[in-house]
């Protein structure tokens, strides 16, 4: 009974007590530990609070190769150096960037009474100081401000601290920079960190692809460069130069616009979002091919030390390096293309007609990617426009390669391949008005027409046999006026002209008048009469090639555009025309192709159209056609523009033809073609 | 009750503190949330204004729960516990969260995390069955105890948070001791749970050790969620480290890339910004508010009452021990507010409405009508089990 009573008075007490000292127990660790971080080791964490940086900073993947169908790299990542600047270390750096902000932010009166036209514009003064002009429009038009821009000038936001200048105005000399231009670009990164597109602690990068021996010198010597540091980096470089600039592209910053609408739209994964700043793929492949090539950002977050070394990783997340994309492109063929173009304006495409693989592709004049930047005004400003992928988007007047249209259009319409004969007495009367011929061809059926390229046949059999509405009907049918939906950005083709009444059928059957197209949309034309009637959507990709999966991808499967069924006889007839061109005395490239001693036999249709552009009147010359004749492997389409008024495509272009294929490489032909038995027409 | 009568019994030492543990965390909150240093911090920013309008609604709640009797809190426990745990069933499904976690009620502006209120809704509804059922006291009478906790910690531990989960426990073991359940039946269960453990663990299948461990993390942690627990740990250990002894001062804290600084990690900057002698003000505050709760439970005599504030002061104090615990890096990382302090509606207001329960128990004193005192009562009925 004694023990209960005890334990009847103790029991809750006691346990409340027993449970506060268990409690008690935790605080009384934690105190230590408290003790242990704070004051035991307080001044290592104080130290290490104030010594390091920590920052969270993103790890450029390493971007896939564009590599050619032989397997030649075209486009690639090279390591690289930066030159950049500390900011983070300036004095009142922070003090800088708040102001900055505020003399961004636009005034408040402005606001009410005016919409903005654009961003603010920054003009660095001589004195490192910064003006900040603000381009507003009035809102409402009043007497005083008739709706002109209010520019708000001289707000002078910021200037540098002179320690800071002083210090870095002989490593900036040193280096071979202009130390104005240094200024400016830590000016800009200012404003970059004010508009929160950087971070205080990202480096202000002066210089990319800094020489070796630059970096090591600011390496070795840092105590020569203060606020300088050296950051590995990757640059894109273009091995082959100019080779193929046009297809392969080129890469740019993203713009702010694109980075907000791209964050708007997005719902994937956080690490292929687009990041503020990034380098991305702008033109031709490298934009097409953006995706596959860029690979994931990694992310690391780290401490830096004052002089930007890295000091620990606290959490890192790899990046995952982007595929490699196998083109169809060939290297060598390509470069042939080039050489044999020499100075000449013009385009050049070279194609497989079984599967649509673009084997070459030319724009002239060119560029060198690897200097683009610096090209970048001069190419921006010439009249010939050397940044402009005339292969896929220049609209060309046909001229008498049109003829090869008209041809199957007035074929479908009842001319008989073998036994339409038409009269051609050097000129043809429509109404009250003459067209001309360039001789008297006498009375030809169709081959010998195609053969002369008499015009005067092809009035009449556009005329009679086509008309207007026939000659689109088939151009259409041959996927002119629409898109060929090749694996680039740009692809621009020009629109078949309307058909108002009859339409202007005289002058539509030569390829003149309003007819346009771009070469490609041409190659398909010759492609689908070298193939009988097969149209593949022509493509540049081969295969991916993703890292770390074992073998080359799969390649993607040819898409066949449309199957037209023309009557054998129709594409014979046609054919030989074409054989004749070359091969036959009489023939118009026939001057171009005389020697011949290749083991193949090439077809084709020469070309010569008048164009009158803003800068006069010239010619241009095509020269399109296929080999081998009885086998097509390849098609190809030559057009050289600027020419004189009296130059011909047989006297121009063809020769350019003549030279690329007689250097062609014997494997390209080799490799037995999926044609047709059709194509294989006799030579009559 | 008259309104002076409820000024003269309202328990004004045990409000001050919690008064003294709210203002230091709306300094923090303040300081972790603001770009300047100094008087500087007093400019309310976002974070600080919300947290205001949260103190301001625990207030007119606190009035409001403390203006009628807790007995009739306590007899609508079970009703009380249906809708939590509906609430919980129902956060699973439209629960949303950081990272495909589960944990809000969302209504438009309004963000709202059920589990803390079912803290105390558990706690509520021990108190109610405890005080009327006494087979606690046996080895069997403990499975309905332990079901009823049990029931709303899986549902917790499935939206996955494991840290509210785990406060559970502490709880219930807390209320069932100071309730008298014999220590050898707790130690008894303890050890076979830990036991159990790995038991269970080997004994099971892949896939069901699979299915257990996707139970808990289920959407939990992505990889980059679990790296960072690393850097967090670091970052806290710097902030607190750098506060030294008496800190750098109200809103000088360097405390930018501290991740959860107004929440879970609020402790590290009270460290930093005030330093060893402002945590110990800090727990020496919590220590005298567990002190007067259980004075309040010691003078209480009827059960319920007395297992109401048992059962608070116990989460209270497993809560700010294991916050504290992790934030200096002796526990690992869960999901835990420091009550009365860190930033947070949901939190906020459970400490408030856990508050309010413990000055209602405090202001009442209803006449037990057995003859004897609590403890024998029970006493008596262990006397009849022997």
């Amino acid at each position: 009974m004694a023990r209960h009573r005890r334990e009847l008075l103790h029991h809750f007490r006691l346990r409340l007590a027993l449970a506060f000292g268990l409690l008690g127990l935790v605080f009384l660790v934690v105190i230590g530990r408290l003790f242990y971080l704070q004051i035991i080791r307080g001044a290592y964490y104080r130290e290490r609070s104030r010594r390091l940086i920590l920052s969270h900073e993103r790890i450029r993947s390493h971007r896939g190769t564009l590599l050619s169908r032989e397997g030649l790299p075209l486009a690639q990542d090279r390591p690289s150096f930066d030159l950049a600047l500390l900011l983070g270390r300036i004095r009142g750096a922070r003090r800088i960037v708040r102001r900055l902000r505020r003399a961004l932010a636009p005034p408040r009166w402005m606001v009410r009474r005016y919409v903005r036209t654009g961003p603010p514009a920054v003009k660095f003064l001589a004195n490192g100081e910064t003006a900040v002009t603000f381009r507003y429009r009035a809102l409402f038009i009043d007497p005083y401000h008739r709706n002109q821009d209010v520019k708000q000038a001289g707000e002078r936001a910021f200037r540098l601290p002179a320690e800071y200048r002083q210090a870095v105005r002989p490593a900036v000399e040193r280096l071979g920079l202009s130390f104005r231009g240094a200024m400016e670009g830590v000016g800009g990164h200012f404003i970059a960190i004010a508009r929160g597109r950087e971070s205080l602690n990202s480096p202000c990068i002066l210089r990319q692809a800094l020489p070796l021996k630059l970096a090591m010198e600011v390496e070795v010597r840092n105590e020569a460069y203060p606020h300088f540091v050296v950051i590995p980096s990757a640059r894109r470089a273009y091995p082959r130069g100019r080779l193929a600039a046009h297809t392969i592209g080129r890469m740019a910053k993203l713009l702010p616009q694109e980075y907000e609408s791209h964050k708007a739209s997005y719902a994937g994964s956080e690490r292929k979002r687009y990041r503020m700043n990034e380098i991305i793929g702008r033109q031709g492949l490298e934009k097409q091919y953006n995706v596959e090539l860029r690979g994931l950002w990694g992310e690391e977050i780290l401490e830096r030390d004052a002089g930007h070394h890295r000091y620990s990783t606290l959490d890192l997340v790899r990046p995952v390096p982007g595929a490699d994309v196998q083109l169809t492109l060939h290297a060598s063929l390509q470069r042939l293309v080039e050489d044999a173009f020499s100075r000449s304006v013009g385009a050049c495409v070279i194609l497989d007609p079984s599967n649509g693989d673009v084997l070459a592709l030319l724009s002239r004049p060119g560029y060198d990617p690897n200097h683009f930047s610096a090209d970048y005004p001069k190419l921006r400003s010439d009249p010939e426009r050397p940044l402009f992928h005339r292969a896929i988007s220049g609209a060309y007047p046909p001229g008498s390669v049109f003829k090869l249209v008209t041809a199957l259009a007035a074929l479908r319409y009842g001319l008989d391949p073998e036994t339409t004969y038409l009269h051609c007495s050097g000129s043809l009367r429509v109404g009250r008005r003459s067209f001309g011929c360039h001789s008297a061809h006498g009375s030809s059926n169709l081959r010998r027409a195609i053969q002369r390229s008499c015009n005067c046949f092809f009035y009449q059999a556009g005329l009679r046999y086509a008309g207007g509405r026939g000659i689109l009907e088939v151009a259409s049918w041959l996927r002119l006026g629409h898109p060929t939906g090749i694996d680039l950005p740009a692809e621009k083709v020009p629109p078949l002209p309307e058909l108002v009444g009859t339409g202007d059928p005289v002058n539509w059957s030569i390829g003149q008048g309003a007819i346009q197209v771009t070469p490609l949309q041409m190659a398909q034309v010759v492609g689908a009469i070298a193939t009988g009637g097969a149209i593949y959507r022509p493509r540049l990709l081969k295969r991916v090639v993703w890292p770390g999966r074992a073998g080359p991808g799969a390649a993607p499967r040819p898409q066949r555009t449309v199957q037209l069924r023309i009557p054998p006889a129709h594409l014979k007839a046609i054919q030989a025309g074409m054989y004749r061109v070359v091969n036959a005395p009489g023939g118009t490239a026939r001057r171009a192709w005389r020697g011949w001693r290749r083991s193949f036999k090439v077809a084709g249709k020469t070309g010569t159209a008048q164009r009158t552009t803003a800068r006069g009147v010239d010619n241009v010359g095509w020269f399109v056609g296929y080999a081998p004749f009885d086998a097509p492997r390849l098609v190809f389409v030559v057009v050289v523009e600027r020419l004189t008024t009296r130059e011909a495509g047989g006297g121009t272009a063809a020769p350019i033809a003549r030279r690329i294929l007689e250097a062609m490489p014997e494997d390209l032909l080799r490799t037995p073609a999926a044609a047709s038995p059709i194509a294989r027409a006799g030579t009559d | 009750m008259a309104v002076k009568g409820y000024f003269r019994r309202f328990d004004w030492f045990t409000f001050s503190i919690a008064g003294a543990l709210v203002v230091v965390g709306l300094l923090s909150v303040a300081s972790a949330s603001s770009s300047g240093g100094g008087l500087r911090v007093l400019i309310p920013t976002g974070t600080l204004k919300k947290q205001l309008v949260w103190v301001f609604l625990g207030a007119l709640a606190l009035i409001l729960l403390t203006s009628f009797h807790y007995r009739q809190v306590l007899r609508s426990a079970y009703g009380l516990y249906i809708v939590g745990i509906i609430l919980l069933a129902v956060v699973l499904v439209v629960g949303r969260g950081p990272g495909g976690v589960r944990r809000w009620i969302v209504f438009g502006p309004l963000r709202f995390q059920p589990s803390e209120l079912v803290k105390l809704i558990v706690i509520i509804t021990l108190a109610k069955y405890m005080s009327e059922n006494k087979d606690y006291l046996r080895l069997r009478g403990l499975v309905t105890p332990f079901l009823l906790t049990l029931l709303p910690v899986l549902l917790i531990a499935r939206q996955p948070d494991l840290g509210t989960a785990f406060v559970f426990l502490p709880v219930l073991f807390g209320m069932l001791y100071l309730g008298g359940a014999r220590v050898k039946h707790l130690g008894l269960i303890l050890l076979m749970g830990i036991l159990s453990l790995p038991a269970l663990w080997f004994v099971m299948h892949d896939y069901q050790k699979q299915r257990v461990i996707t139970y808990f993390y289920a959407g939990q942690a992505s990889r980059h969620a679990q790296l960072s627990n690393r850097y967090q740990r670091e970052q806290a250990a710097t902030a607190i480290g750098s506060g030294g002894a008496t800190g750098r001062g109200l809103g000088r804290g360097l405390h930018r890339f501290l991740p959860a600084r107004n929440t879970d990690f609020i402790f590290a900057v009270i460290a930093q910004e005030w330093g060893f002698l402002g945590c110990l003000v800090v727990l020496g505050l919590y220590a005298l508010f567990f002190f007067s709760c259980g004075a309040i439970a010691e003078r209480t005599r009827e059960p319920g009452g007395r297992l109401l504030v048992v059962g608070i002061t116990a989460l209270v104090g497993a809560q700010a021990a294991i916050n504290t615990a992790m934030t200096v890096g002796l526990l690992p990382i869960v999901g835990l507010t420091l009550p009365f302090i860190s930033y947070g509606g949901s939190s906020l207001l459970a400490s408030f409405l856990g508050l309010a329960l413990v000055l209602n128990v405090s202001m009442r004193h209803p006449i037990v009508f057995a003859s004897e005192r609590y403890e024998m009562a029970r006493t008596m009925d262990r006397m009849d089990h022997t």
